[in-house]
């Protein structure tokens, strides 16, 4: 029988990653290499950056496509839980995956310390 | 940013005495130029006329804002006027435009002209503000609405 944890917990020894993924086409092997990292899942997200969104469906601000033309009409958001310790390798996936510290426009993570887990597998 | 730090009562028409969307332009166009003689009038227009090709620049509720940016100025320039007769600009809603206000970016201040244009259309949604322009008879009426409304609004 599974148990599911549910608890609140001070330490912040879990991390949510947020991983927006402009270039699309890196999404299977950056997802394949989570896996071989011992990622136990994710959930991905369709998303569309403000700037397309501003540029394209507001008639003011048309005249800034030029701005935002690296803003691509889809992009996506990965959201993953991990133990604390798991976000460099995190990180070096994404960068031998994407390259991402190389140019800009690839993808960004940002980690966020987590004060309670309910409902996950323990 | 407050809207009403832009506005100039040498830049400030009413009533302007073109209908057409392009000659309005233009009539605004050179409040700017007769003040700043160094602005070049023939590619800022240009600019202005292909931002519009673009997408009209009249938001609705009878408002328009046309704009441009361009790398031969470094500051913002801002003119407003009021039209007695106006087409509709190829607005969204088909209404007549009667309130023009026309935006001059530097092409690098890509966040000014944002900022702007952000403020300024979400100010200009506010239909009792518009129906207060609408009846301003010189160009102190509409400083002091602005003015009053961003420190009700903005403080």
């Amino acid at each position: 029988m599974k148990t599911f944890i549910s608890v609140e917990q001070g330490n912040f020894k879990m991390k949510l990653i947020i991983i927006f993924l402009n270039k699309i086409e890196y999404l299977d092997d950056l997802l394949s290499a989570f896996l071989e990292i011992g990622v136990p899942g994710a959930t991905i997200l369709d998303s569309v950056g403000m700037g397309h969104i501003v540029s394209h469906d507001i008639p003011i601000f048309a005249g800034l496509r030029d701005f935002f033309s690296g803003s691509s009409p889809t992009n996506k958001t990965i959201l993953m839980v991990i133990k604390k310790d798991m976000i460099t390798k995190i990180d070096e996936v994404l960068k031998d995956v994407t390259g991402y510290h190389k140019e800009t426009g690839i993808a960004k993570m940002i980690s966020v310390p987590i004060d309670g887990l309910f409902g996950f597998e323990k | 940013m407050r809207i009403s730090q832009f506005l100039d009562k040498d830049c400030i028409k009413i009533p302007l005495l073109k209908e057409k969307k392009y000659e309005v332009i233009e009539e605004l166009l050179d409040l700017i130029t007769d003040k700043y003689p160094e602005i070049d009038r023939q590619e800022i227009l240009q600019n202005l006329i292909d931002r519009e090709k673009l997408e009209s620049t009249a938001i609705g509720n009878h408002v328009a804002i046309p704009h441009a940016r361009s790398n031969k100025i470094q500051k913002v320039y801002f003119a407003f006027g009021i039209t007695e007769k106006s087409e509709s600009f190829d607005a969204l809603d088909g209404k007549p435009v009667y309130l023009v206000f026309l935006l001059l970016c530097p092409e690098k201040k890509i966040s000014t002209q944002l900022t702007f244009l952000a403020r300024l259309s979400r100010i200009l949604h506010d239909k009792k503000l518009i129906k207060k322009l609408m009846k301003c008879k010189n160009s102190q009426n509409v400083i002091d609405i602005f003015t009053e409304y961003e420190n009700i609004h903005f403080s």
